[in-house]
């Protein structure tokens, strides 16, 4: 009897997991796809980047700003290039999109970033390829396809080539 | 055993490199000539100071190459229109970093156009009026704006002669990673900060100038007097905008 129960709990179990495999969609992101998973640490060890993370990018936003300072190793392009995760078509998903990794712990410790309200969320290049454009686009944060379809057409209707001044 | 080698090798050629680097760099004449396409390790100095020299005689009447390319480089274009604003308040108020603005003699209807953006004062107004020290002057000359302090009070705009500065009054679709932004900050032209940090030497829009055969901007040190914008403004007479209100600009202009 409980053989059984145990058997069942486990095809369950496997049944599961194959499902939840088989439907990983674009936007879904993949265990162990961000470049940070195979790394043994972070730029410093585990422990340091766990309580103290912020210093590090608070004082670095400070140097690279008014002293133009981007070799480094705590920019936090380079924290969202490294720990982004990617998803089944091998896009970026938003780094702060729940579940990911800044959201994680900052949901739990209820603390709230004002980083990506300014910052990109995924590594994005300066001209991105058009297609690529769209389809970081459609990953946005949280942003209804509905919505962006709405602010593309606005941005066509808005963008009269010539400004002159007075 | 192999890997350990080369990481000898390594350490020994970086090493070489950066002796060879330091040699170089201690007459100081070199520091800002020679451009290395590496991210900025040290801090700007006051040895650089960025400046550009507009010919307005080899801006073309209706040309906005310069203003499109800034808006791509910058990501000004994708900046969607708000919702139920008119077409004219999108105009008026949409982000720009340069604009394309014509003058017209009344006397001779001589009609000069010309990209008027951040003039990149010594003296900076916007600089003087700001309450939280967001905006500034960079040691390199770069009149910028950290939005870690921005409180978006944009006396900053105000204050500019050149009306060279705009306000982000959306949320921003999509960013990118080299020009952070979000509501509720004014900014205007860095001249293209990110890619001087990487140890490139040209804005998006001289660049796109040249592309289209104008050659009416050349960006860079002023400070160097062997750089193309040096050696063109000893040689041309050149003005600055306002130039009553001495604010020493950076961005200077021919033919006006």
């Amino acid at each position: 009897m409980i053989r059984n129960k145990v058997m069942r709990l486990f095809v369950g179990f496997a049944l599961g997991l194959f499902v939840s495999l088989g439907v990983a969609q674009a936007g879904e992101a993949i265990e162990g796809s961000a470049k940070a998973d195979k790394l043994e640490s972070c730029v410093r060890d585990t422990p340091f980047m766990r309580r103290n993370h912020f210093e590090l990018i608070e004082h670095q936003r400070d140097i690279t700003v008014h002293e133009g300072i981007r070799k480094t190793d705590s920019s936090i392009a380079g924290c969202i290039d490294c720990h982004v995760r990617r998803d089944a078509e091998g896009q970026p998903v938003p780094i702060n999109a729940p579940g990911e990794f800044c959201a994680t712990c900052h949901t739990r410790a209820a603390v709230t970033l004002d980083c990506f309200s300014c910052h990109a969320t995924v590594p994005t290049p300066i001209n991105p390829a058009p297609e690529l454009l769209e389809e970081v686009k459609a990953h946005a944060a949280g942003m209804d396809p509905e919505i962006i379809e709405k602010a593309h057409a606005g941005m066509e209707s808005g963008s009269a080539k010539q400004v002159t001044g007075n | 055993m192999s890997k350990q080698t080369d990481q000898g090798r390594r350490d020994f050629l970086s090493r070489a490199a950066t002796a060879a680097a330091a040699t170089t760099v201690a007459p100081g004449v070199f520091l800002h000539s020679v451009a290395d396409a590496a991210p900025r390790a040290e801090p700007v100095t006051s040895k650089v100071r960025w400046g550009m020299l507009i010919d307005t005689t080899k801006c073309a009447d209706g040309c906005t190459a310069c203003v499109e390319a800034c808006d791509v480089e910058n990501g000004l274009d994708l900046i969607g229109k708000p919702e139920g604003a008119s077409d004219a308040e999108w105009e008026r108020q949409r982000p720009r970093w340069i604009r394309e603005v014509k003058l017209k003699d009344n006397l001779t209807d001589r009609i000069t156009t010309m990209p008027m953006l951040c003039q990149h004062c010594e003296f900076p107004p916007c600089v003087d009026v700001c309450p939280t020290g967001a905006s500034f002057r960079r040691a390199d000359g770069l009149v910028l704006v950290d939005r870690h302090t921005c409180i978006g009070c944009r006396y900053c705009m105000m204050a500019c002669p050149y009306k060279a500065r705009s306000f982000i009054h959306e949320n921003v679709l999509l960013k990118s990673t080299a020009v952070p932004r979000g509501k509720g900050c004014v900014e205007s032209c860095t001249f293209c900060v990110h890619r001087l940090d990487q140890g490139e030497t040209t804005t998006a829009c001289q660049d796109a100038c040249s592309k289209d055969g104008h050659q009416a901007i050349i960006f860079g040190d002023l400070k160097d007097p062997n750089s193309a914008v040096s050696q063109a403004m000893s040689k041309y007479p050149t003005v600055e905008v306002r130039a009553d209100l001495k604010l020493n600009t950076g961005v200077r202009y021919t033919g006006l």
